[in-house]
């Protein structure tokens, strides 16, 4: 039994504006690790969260299945939101629409002894490959979703996501190098299909253990050439996470942080001209896929940063309110029991038409970066760290010897600005990005294209 | 749920009952008040080394589920790391009265007494937890009252930042002073405006407990029986072994009820005790359920989760010292206040690096003599461990967002601290 209609039937006369959104999520995971089977979960989780806006904004979560013990929570909603405080919101409405996404090799389809049999393939790969730790994790999930308000708008939704990740470490002659990977995708099993896992993770432990013999990097100046794995989390760190109106208006202050964005400043300039960087939450596929966000907006391409200059910002229905702008479908929740955020999907920066090769040969002395392990970036998104996982020397426009865990650190502008090529191919990494308190994980891609960079110091 | 005994041998069920309220605030108004008022249900059902750990919020599908759980544990390969669930008989009962706490109004004393400290804004939070809490077991029916309240106020002045994150159990509810959090976080951030730059090397940093609860937070893991057989932690093989110097201790304490985490029975019903974990530098052992126990020839620790160990409230003794004093000793180093974003490079060693943040400030000749903006510490737990000096009186109940976990902490003069900054 569904009560969103009863719910804002109740809220009607009562609020400015209020929305619910009911979800239901079943899910199923499963592990290895070092060679046996590590266990398996079963999850099931439904509920409404309402949100209530007059002289403040307020919300209940809650999941209970009778109407009479619903209407006293939404009695203390509406007394809660009479208090003052904070209660611009985008009222926007009269959107009715469906939506789904389940792929071709439906989850429900799919036996636990081939998602069994698939992580204990990658934990063999591994150990044949030189991995002595080995953990390995494969996620579905389903999600049934409706979201509704008092302006009309009844958006429906459903759809799964795929979810593979692992370590490994790997050891010799008392060294040590450890590698993460995620992978993900907003559809059916068809997923496992679309990629050479063997071969991906199986290189990937390879060149691990090559590592553990590199040498280190002598401190300096270098023309740095990174590979799209680093593109990607640089496009979400220091382009996606600034450009998140909440975080510019200092909602998302004392924990996730704020933004070295000023909106009042207007356009602000972050990097070169070949600097293009957007998020796209409607690329089919994608692991942070949405054809309406979990406010009922339509999703859509935003470019954050355009030709080297800030561009369009990340906006949910609050944070647009208090920009002035409309929502634009960045409203995003973990579960149905948080609130919706200004939230990226798939941020990437935008391919150009050098192949990577020809990024390279013009290079004396310099690093290609492939890949990386540790990163951070302070809480305006700034001052930024990447260590290398899988890198090399490049001399006189040749990749030749592999250095060992090269360190970039930098802030935003001084690597935006140091771009001065955009490879002309474009990768996808998956990840989960956290918000929020209590803190929601969402699921997202970042990519990019190879990156040439101008005199980096790197150490 | 008495059925779940016909498809599974053993089995552990944790049920968490009650309400959550949350205030948010910035820019000095309030944001969001939220409350969440369901239950959530956790089963651990074992047949024979087959394991299935299912988590729903309605018994409403009781019955489909325990067809889904049978079927499951059908078809599981074994799992040789699991030993049972404890079969001990314990008696632990105590449910008391919920909380009433006004934490919309605390969140307006926090932001008061940020503006008095001197701050442009604040932001922050409040929350109050009033949940029950059931672990249900083949041998074992345990009910606890949990109530706690967290108190984070961040207050800027100029481009400055200051915080305070504490945490508040049932025997400290009635001392919190959301007041007087702000006004600490805004002295800091008001503390001074003149910037200062370092080069990258090794310092003498004094951490005061947030920093030390963020860094300590991340590498408990590490302790877990878990992350130990696993053969990924930088204290295996070490037990028994200096793994700090010998002004660290370092014990869980779940039975503290100044604290939120605050946790006198486990996920598989075992009564809950201090664990000493690191005694004067020396590490005393690692963090138990029954079957990471018996695996391993120990006990539970009474920290189950059943796979997973885990701590409840990780306490560091403080020492004799006072910070002021730790500084006003110092001829060159640095405070940081907290830090956040702590990556690993490097697991099996501990070596990592976190992002201070809200206040970190050179000290020269005993005096703050400027804010240090752009810095890491980029080093190991060990390291760090092993190069504390001394260890302020004063302790605090330290929680923040996923960076601390509950946890009670001091300052610390920790020398030779590798600081690293962007170029």
């Amino acid at each position: 039994m569904d009560y969103t209609g009863d719910i804002l039937e109740y809220l009607s006369g009562r609020a400015e504006f209020a929305d619910v959104r009911h979800m239901y999520s079943t899910g199923k995971s499963y592990s290895y690790r070092n060679g046996q089977f590590d266990g398996q979960d079963i999850s099931n989780s439904s509920g409404y969260a309402v949100r209530c806006v007059n002289n403040s904004i307020s919300m209940a979560f809650f999941n209970d299945k009778d109407l009479s013990s619903i209407r006293p929570k939404l009695s203390r909603l509406v007394e809660k939101s009479m208090k003052t405080g904070k209660h611009k919101i985008d009222m926007s409405g009269g959107i009715k629409k469906s939506w789904k996404e389940l792929g071709r090799k439906k989850v429900a389809d799919m036996p636990d002894s081939r998602k069994i049999e698939f992580i204990k393939d990658m934990d063999s790969i591994m150990g044949e490959n030189g991995a002595s730790i080995r953990f390995t994790n494969l996620s579905d999930d389903t999600v049934r979703e409706s979201y509704g308000n008092t302006s009309g708008t009844l958006i429906e939704g459903e759809y799964s996501r795929i979810y593979f990740v692992y370590m490994a470490g790997v050891r010799d002659s008392g060294s040590f190098e450890e590698s993460s990977e995620e992978y993900g995708s907003t559809s059916g099993y068809e997923y496992l299909d679309s990629l050479n896992f063997p071969d991906l993770v199986g290189n990937d432990i390879k060149k691990l253990k090559e590592s553990l013999h590199a040498g280190r990097l002598s401190p300096g100046r270098y023309d740095l050439v990174v590979g799209p794995s680093i593109s990607g989390i640089v496009a979400h760190e220091s382009g996606g996470h600034p450009m998140e109106y909440d975080r510019i208006i200092g909602r998302e202050a004392a924990q996730a942080g704020g933004s070295f964005i000023n909106a009042a400043d207007g356009k602000q300039r972050i990097g070169s001209e070949y600097v293009n960087l957007i998020d796209d939450p409607s690329i089919k596929g994608s692991f942070g896929y949405y054809e309406y966000d979990d406010e009922g907006i339509k999703s859509g391409k935003r470019y954050l940063y355009r030709n080297g200059y800030t561009d369009s910002y990340i906006l949910n229905r609050e944070s647009a309110a208090i920009s002035g702008l409309p929502a634009n479908g960045g409203g995003r929740s973990s579960e149905w029991d948080m609130e919706p955020l200004a939230r990226m999907s798939t941020t990437y920066i935008e391919p150009g038409k050098t192949s990577p090769e020809e990024l390279i040969e013009d290079i004396r002395q310099g690093i290609y970066m492939k890949n990386f392990t540790e990163w951070n970036i302070d809480d305006t998104r700034f001052y930024e760290k990447y260590v290398g996982k899988e890198a090399y020397l490049i001399e006189n426009g040749k990749i030749t010897s592999m250095v060992r865990r090269p360190v970039l650190e930098t802030n935003t502008v001084n690597f935006y600005s140091s771009v001065d090529g955009t490879g002309n191919d474009l990768v996808f990494h998956a990840g989960i990005c956290g918000k929020g308190d209590p803190e929601q994980g969402v699921p997202v891609w970042m990519g990019g294209p190879h990156l040439r960079l101008r005199n980096m110091y790197m150490k | 749920m008495n059925n779940l005994g016909k498809i599974c041998d053993e089995f552990a069920i944790n049920i968490i009952d009650g309400t959550t309220e949350e205030v948010r605030f910035s820019e000095n108004t309030i944001d969001l008040d939220s409350e969440w008022s369901n239950p959530s249900y956790s089963v651990f059902a074992a047949r024979g080394r087959k394991v299935v750990e299912t988590s729903f919020d309605s018994i409403e599908s009781w019955e489909d589920k325990i067809i889904e759980l049978s079927k499951m544990l059908e078809n599981a390969p074994e799992n040789p790391d699991f030993h049972g669930i404890n079969p001990v008989k314990f008696d632990y009962h105590n449910i008391q009265d919920y909380r009433n706490e006004d934490i919309h109004a605390m969140a307006g004393e926090m932001i008061r007494g940020a503006l008095d400290g001197g701050a442009d804004r604040a932001a922050g939070l409040a929350y109050l937890h009033n949940l029950r809490n059931r672990v249900i077991t083949p041998w074992n029916d345990q009910e606890y009252s949990e109530s706690s309240l967290e108190l984070v106020v961040r207050a800027f002045k100029g481009g400055n930042s200051g915080q305070e994150a504490l945490h508040y159990g049932m025997d400290s509810m009635g001392s919190a002073d959301p007041y007087g959090a702000g006004m600490s976080a805004a002295r800091t951030a008001a503390l001074t405006h003149k910037k200062a730059s370092i080069d990258e090397g090794k310092y003498d940093v004094v951490f005061s407990p947030y920093t030390m609860g963020a860094v300590i937070s991340y590498n408990m893991e590490f302790l877990s029986y878990y992350s130990i057989n696993a053969g990924l932690s930088p204290f295996l093989d070490r037990s028994g072994r200096m793994v700090a110097s010998k002004y660290v201790t370092i014990f869980d304490d779940p039975l503290d009820k100044k604290g939120a985490g605050f946790t006198p029975v486990d996920q598989e019903g075992t009564a809950t005790s201090r664990v000493n974990l690191i005694e004067n530098g020396i590490l005393k052992g690692y963090l138990h359920s029954y079957s990471t126990g018996r695996q391993s020839g120990n006990k539970s620790t009474g920290n189950a989760g059943i796979m997973h160990p885990m701590p409840w409230q990780i306490h560091m003794a403080g020492g004799g010292g006072n910070q002021d004093d730790m500084i006003a000793g110092m001829k060159r180093g640095i405070f940081i206040n907290n830090s956040w974003y702590t990556r690993f490079q490097d697991e099996s060693n501990g070596i990592f690096s976190t992002v201070p943040r809200d206040g970190v400030f050179l000290i020269e000749n005993g005096e703050v003599s400027g804010t240090l903006q752009g810095l890491r510490i980029s080093d190991s737990i060990l390291n760090i461990l092993m190069n504390v000096k001394e260890l302020s009186r004063e302790e605090k109940y330290v929680k923040w967002w996923d960076e601390i976990h509950s946890s009670i902490m001091p300052y610390a003069l920790v020398e030779n601290v590798n600081i690293s900054k962007g170029f």
